[in-house]
């Protein structure tokens, strides 16, 4: 059976792509790309119009604000969920700067983080291999109340 | 105290189901060890030498009568009938199964309780001045602004996964009773041309590397606290070392970038946010709920307990050293000391919580604080009722007349129960209660205050006591390093220090006297009515170095 992810809060086709370099043919509208690398070919010129990024927890957000409006949707790499720094990568994109477009994680991505991550305005999940994506929904309906964003 | 709303309630509810399906599929083997354990962490799940311990916490050190039952019910049921009250006001449960620990925060919830955030890489428990609402000398009651910052840190979907542990505290008088230049926020209300505010310091803290708050804000407007904390957890949250737990923490961030280069950070980071105001409205209507203390308009005008001191010298002692002002006329605060000599520090058994809470609802509108120095603490004692009180705690075992002295030391679990400790905190306490025995001599001494840790952690607090002792390990021996004239820094002519070593680490057996050989030199050159503090910082180290280990 294909790969599923978590998109909008239901089960949808893992279809995106998180690639390391820049790929031979055309790399389409799924595919995301190192924040260096994207801001690399932007600087030649060669700016990626449709592609995503990949944002790393030591990345640097800023030279990316004035390109958003390029950018369809952004992925967080998480190494390790213990790893708490997407999650302001997450809330700057989301609340500070008002992005509209999709944020997706990939990584260490188990159930007990989605709120949090959810919360914190990603809206695609790629759970790790070894998770069951369809119980994993579970984690989105556990709350009713929150102390923030009311 | 504060009260729950419906949605606090349903939250609460909401926290504690989740946990008990984490549980369930820990037990089940779908979660493992290293999966669950920043979950069962950051709802306050410690596994420790011999069993699970639950630290559960007290906002403010504020408890009321139903929920002081209610710990002993729990103390009853799933422990061993003690709980155990530590230096950051919350209470632990030291020997639980797994299996209980979801029913266990069920009836927690019950009497509005929870033990959300008593650990974990996360924001913690805030504290607060244990007197704030009654201190005479207090420029803000801080309790609102406390409860305000606890909801927002709740569960707040960025911050949950912090390189370390994160401890704000909040004070709003002259002296600064709740340690704040030792947390990694400490908020201290000010005045400035008349207006009241905040002055921010970060980066404090105990541990393997102690050090002293600094301040990167001398005033900000009350309204621009929840802003500013946010600023600096995401400063934090990004910058803060994940490659060595060790060096995790917010006071080696700021060490590392210095405290100027850190604000201009914050700074930046607060400009994007600074007009997401704290709600002064809202923070008035929680402040209501802490009003919620009626005074009776006569209370000063007994004045016969005066009388009874002059016949009953254990009602005098006690009045002398566990009883304090308070700033309605003919009301008292009263501390419950729970350093009777022959137990742990801060243990309370399942009968003490019962007698407490009947005699909070007798005398005290239903209330009782727990305190920094592991103590309970009454806040509402009219002078009519003082020897009642003291009358029933006495049998309780709660009236011994050591608050302050050397007997009131602060004191860790240590190697009896944590599995990070190195060495055996209680026996030491125990044995340094028998010889320091004689109560008119500790009195004589002063305030002194005596601060013990198991391990480098430092729950004990060491480095800030006026004499702090430290468990070591040596080539698998327990040993005691003994350090001098820290202080948390209380009032104006005090200042927050890091105590120093004096000598090689001494043994188990010989603490005690060491301990005597340090108190027979500040007696030799103790001038006038100078405290044990004063006198070691006007003579310095070398005259107690040459007493402990001669000259």
């Amino acid at each position: 059976m294909a790969r599923e992810m978590i998109l909008d809060g239901k089960l949808a086709p893992a279809s995106y792509e998180f690639l390391s370099e820049w790929p031979d043919g055309d790399p389409g509208d799924r595919a995301a790309i190192p924040l260096e690398l994207w801001l690399a070919r932007h600087a030649e010129g060669n700016t990626p119009d449709g592609v995503g990024v990949i944002l790393e927890g030591d990345d640097d957000l800023t030279p990316l604000k004035p390109l958003l409006g390029h950018i369809p949707f952004v992925s967080l790499h998480l190494p390790k969920f213990t790893d708490g720094r997407i999650y302001s990568h997450a809330s700057r994109l989301r609340r500070l700067w008002g992005y509209p477009g999709t944020i997706v994680v990939h990584g260490d991505v188990l159930r007990d983080q989605l709120i949090y991550l959810s919360r914190s305005g990603v809206n695609g999940f790629y759970m790790r291999e070894d998770q069951d994506v369809k119980t994993c929904l579970a984690a989105f309906s556990l709350f009713t109340e929150y102390y923030q964003y009311d | 105290m504060y009260r729950y709303t419906e949605s606090d309630k349903q939250f609460v509810r909401e926290r504690a189901n989740e946990f008990r399906g984490q549980t369930a599929r820990r037990l089940g083997g779908e979660l493992t060890e290293d999966q669950f354990r920043p979950l069962r962490l950051m709802n306050g799940l410690y596994l420790q030498r011999h069993a699970y311990m639950l630290r559960i916490a007290i906002p403010y050190g504020q408890i009321d009568s139903r929920q002081m039952r209610k710990l002993g019910l729990i103390a009853d049921r799933y422990d061993r009938g003690f709980g155990h009250f530590t230096t950051r006001q919350n209470l632990q449960f030291n020997w639980l199964s797994l299996s209980d620990v979801p029913d266990i925060l069920d009836h927690l919830a019950e009497v509005e309780m929870h033990a959300i955030q008593t650990s974990g890489n996360c924001v913690r428990n805030i504290t607060s001045d244990p007197m704030a609402g009654i201190a005479p000398d207090e420029l803000l009651d801080v309790r609102p602004y406390c409860e305000a910052l606890r909801q927002y840190s709740t569960c707040h979907p960025e911050f949950m996964y912090l390189p370390r542990k994160f401890k704000i505290a909040m004070s709003g008088a002259q002296e600064d009773r709740a340690a704040i230049a030792f947390h990694d926020i400490g908020l201290r209300a000010v005045e400035q041309d008349g207006v009241v505010g905040w002055r921010v310091l970060v980066g404090g803290g105990l541990g393997r590397t102690p050090r002293v708050a600094k301040m990167i804000r001398e005033f900000i407007p009350l309204d621009d606290v929840q802003s500013y904390v946010e600023a600096i957890l995401r400063v934090y949250n990004l910058h803060g070392r994940r490659d060595n737990k060790y060096k995790a923490r917010i006071k080696i961030l700021v060490g590392a970038l210095g405290a100027d280069e850190f604000r201009r950070q914050v700074d930046a980071e607060w400009a994007l946010i600074q007009d997401e105001k704290l709600d002064l409205d809202w923070v008035a209507s929680i402040a209501e709920q802490f009003e919620d203390v009626d005074f009776d308009p006569n209370a000063a005008q007994f004045i016969q307990h005066q009388e009874r001191r002059l016949t009953d010298p254990g009602f005098d002692r006690w009045m002398r050293m566990n009883v304090t002002t308070h700033r309605v006329a003919g009301y008292n605060g009263v501390y419950l000391s729970l350093k009777k000599t022959d137990v742990p520090p801060g243990d309370i058994t399942s009968d003490q919580f019962r007698g407490v809470a009947d005699l909070m609802d007798r005398f005290n509108q239903g209330y009782c604080a727990s305190v920094y120095n592991q103590n309970l603490f009454f806040q509402y004692i009219r002078n009519e009722d003082l020897g009642a009180v003291y009358d029933a705690l006495l049998p309780l075992g709660l009236a011994t007349p050591n608050i302050g002295t050397l007997q009131d030391m602060i004191c860790c679990p240590g190697l009896d129960y944590c599995s990070l400790a190195n060495a055996s905190s209680i026996p030491v306490a125990r044995a340094l209660n028998d010889h320091f025995a004689n109560l008119d001599e500790l009195y004589d001494l002063g305030e002194i205050q005596l601060k013990m840790s198991g391990c480098i952690n430092a729950c004990g607090h060491h480095h800030v006591g006026h004499i702090g002792i430290l468990g070591i390990d040596k080539r698998g021996e327990e040993f005691y390093q003994i350090v001098l004239g820290g202080s948390a820094g209380t009032t104006d002519d005090d200042y927050p220090a890091v105590g120093e070593i004096i000598g090689p680490a001494v043994s188990q057996d010989d603490v005690p006297e060491t301990l005597e050989r340090i108190v027979d030199c500040f007696v030799e050159n103790r001038q006038g009515a100078e405290t044990f503090l004063q006198c070691v910082r006007r003579v310095g180290l070398q005259p107690f170095k040459d007493f402990v280990y001669g000259a």
